[in-house]
């Protein structure tokens, strides 16, 4: 499987969405899409689950254009935060529905994940609490053991303790039936350790795609006299900078040499490493 | 890898979920009928009461069936594979619901005969005649309630294939109605009901021609079309409708 992006644009009207997009992911792996609001997270995804169609440039699965593609549309799932207003069936009838339509859809899973998720009586999805049916789109993106399988924000109204048990579940399945897991969140502290890359979107363009070993390495934080700091941090890229007393933080995006972590220790410099959340936001943080 | 869905098991799909709401329909159709005997002397035959009725139901569940496309695109399925599913589904319907309100209009005559003296009747829609006020809102509201009508008893197949006919048209129009909501907002949908409403005299209209029935008054410019094409228009209506929503849904985006 392989989604690939050649010169991707997409505008709404005269609002430029997405804009000038490449990129590509091929091995069946957790993925991980961050983006502030508004940054174009649901409108690429909705071009990868042919919910639409780009204005212009290619977006391609497995080489094949997916819109209005029978054979694409069937590999991918793309799960969003539904509005179930008019939804009277029972989660337990609307599986069995979807799995006359899901060539790769497992009822049997989707049964005991309702069960785990506590979701197995007979109330109407639209009578569920907003946590409860968040989960329930949880199941049925899991049941669907779709080669290509994306989720929306959908964990947003779940509470902690279904947020991971959804965590662990969609780890175990990827060890089992490993595919392309795109999970697209603001949680990014709670879920960085389940991403093998990351993906970050800022204003409909690409700002970076990388491995999350690579990424996290990348940053750093150093802490120690404002002077040392000072002298430390010139010539390099700072992300932040926060000052109390005589004492500096920054944080530093790059990877350092030998040399430079030896001259630091000199300096009597403390370095740290970054989590994805604050490298998260200082790389989309918006220039005042 | 396995074969994607059939456009015919989703057209299967689709007639089965749309006839289970038409029990309902027909239940509630069927009660008032009923209720009316019990209370009523000179009352219509359930099969006239559901030719009626049968219209409005097919318009309203028509414009709800654009509800079906994102539900289908979600699950994987094509925008031409649901097209053409609900295309034949409505067929379908068209077809069975008639059929339906005849069996259960043939077993209510029974009953009503062993139990009492009072008769129902199925010429109230023959013997109707268009009001000739000339008002043109008052003629087209006349020509989406009262549909060009056969008796059953002169002739069963004419009659149901007429109804079959009726029922398919305001399925499409609500349809396309549902479609240009749903793809174009609410200033473009209002401009295609406007649009429906010229479909349906079409429609309307075009029966009456072929039947030898009079044309509304403020719709009588449409006598000049000649008798022989009076039927060949109405499948021009139908393949427009049929034409326009494919177009509206072809290439729909599902909005999240």
């Amino acid at each position: 499987m392989n989604v690939k992006a050649i010169n991707l644009h997409l505008n709404y009207g005269r609002d430029e969405v997405l804009h000038d997009m490449n990129f590509e992911i091929n091995e069946p792996k957790i993925y991980g899409l961050l983006g502030r609001n508004g940054a174009g997270k649901t409108s690429l995804l909705s071009l990868i689950g042919s919910f639409r169609e780009p204005t212009s440039g290619k977006l391609l699965v497995n080489d094949e254009v997916p819109f209005e593609n029978e054979n694409v549309m069937q590999e991918v799932t793309l799960m969003y935060n539904k509005d179930f207003a008019g939804e009277s069936y029972p989660p337990s009838s609307i599986v069995k529905d979807i799995n006359r339509y899901r060539l790769n859809f497992d009822l049997e899973y989707a049964q005991q994940l309702l069960k785990k998720f506590k979701l197995e009586g007979n109330k109407a999805v639209s009578k569920l609490s907003k946590g409860k049916q968040s989960a329930f789109n949880v199941v049925v993106g899991l049941a669907s053991r779709s080669p290509i399988t994306i989720f929306d924000e959908v964990y947003l109204g779940m509470d902690a303790p279904a947020r991971d048990l959804f965590y662990k579940e969609l780890l175990k399945d990827q060890e089992l039936h490993p595919r392309i897991i795109i999970l697209s969140t603001h949680l990014v502290s709670e879920m960085d350790y389940l991403f093998d890359e990351v993906i970050i979107i800022n204003e409909g363009k690409i700002l970076l795609h990388e491995s999350y070993d690579d990424l996290v390495s990348r940053g750093l934080t150093v802490i120690g006299s404002k002077q040392s700091v000072d002298d430390f941090a010139k010539g390099k890229e700072v992300l932040n900078e926060e000052q109390l007393g005589d004492t500096k933080s920054v944080t530093l995006y790059g990877e350092l040499s030998e040399a430079e972590r030896l001259s630091a220790s000199e300096l009597g410099l403390d370095i740290g490493p970054v989590s994805l959340h604050d490298l998260f936001i200082q790389l989309t943080k918006e220039v005042e | 890898m396995r074969k994607p869905v059939s456009f015919a098991r989703i057209g299967l799909d689709l007639l089965w979920v749309q006839l289970s709401w038409t029990f309902w329909f027909l239940g509630i159709i069927l009660l008032v009928n009923v209720v009316q005997l019990i209370f009523m002397d000179d009352v219509d035959s359930f099969y006239s009461a559901g030719y009626i009725a049968g219209n409005i139901y097919m318009l309203v569940i028509g414009i709800i069936a654009i509800t079906f496309l994102p539900y289908y695109v979600e699950n994987g399925v094509t925008r031409k594979n649901y097209f053409l599913g609900n295309a034949t589904a409505s067929i379908g319907l068209s077809i069975i619901l008639p059929i339906f309100i005849f069996l259960l209009s043939l077993i209510e005559k029974l009953v009503v005969k062993m139990v009492s003296s009072n008769t129902l009747k199925d010429i109230s829609l023959v013997k109707f005649e268009p009001e000739y006020d000339g008002n043109i809102i008052g003629d087209l509201i006349q020509t989406i309630i009262i549909s060009p009508f056969i008796n059953p008893e002169t002739n069963l197949f004419m009659s149901l294939a007429l109804f079959s006919l009726n029922i398919f048209v305001f399925y499409l129009i609500g349809w396309l109605i549902g479609s240009a909501f749903s793809r174009l907002g609410v200033i473009a949908g209002i401009i295609f009901v406007a649009f429906a409403l010229a479909l349906f005299s079409i429609k309307d209209s075009m029966i009456r021609l072929a039947m030898d029935l009079p044309i509304y008054e403020s719709l009588s410019f449409m006598e000049i079309v000649p008798k022989s094409l009076a039927l060949p228009l109405v499948f021009v209506v139908v393949v427009v409708t049929i034409t326009l929503i494919r177009l509206l849904t072809k290439r729909a985006p599902i909005k999240i």
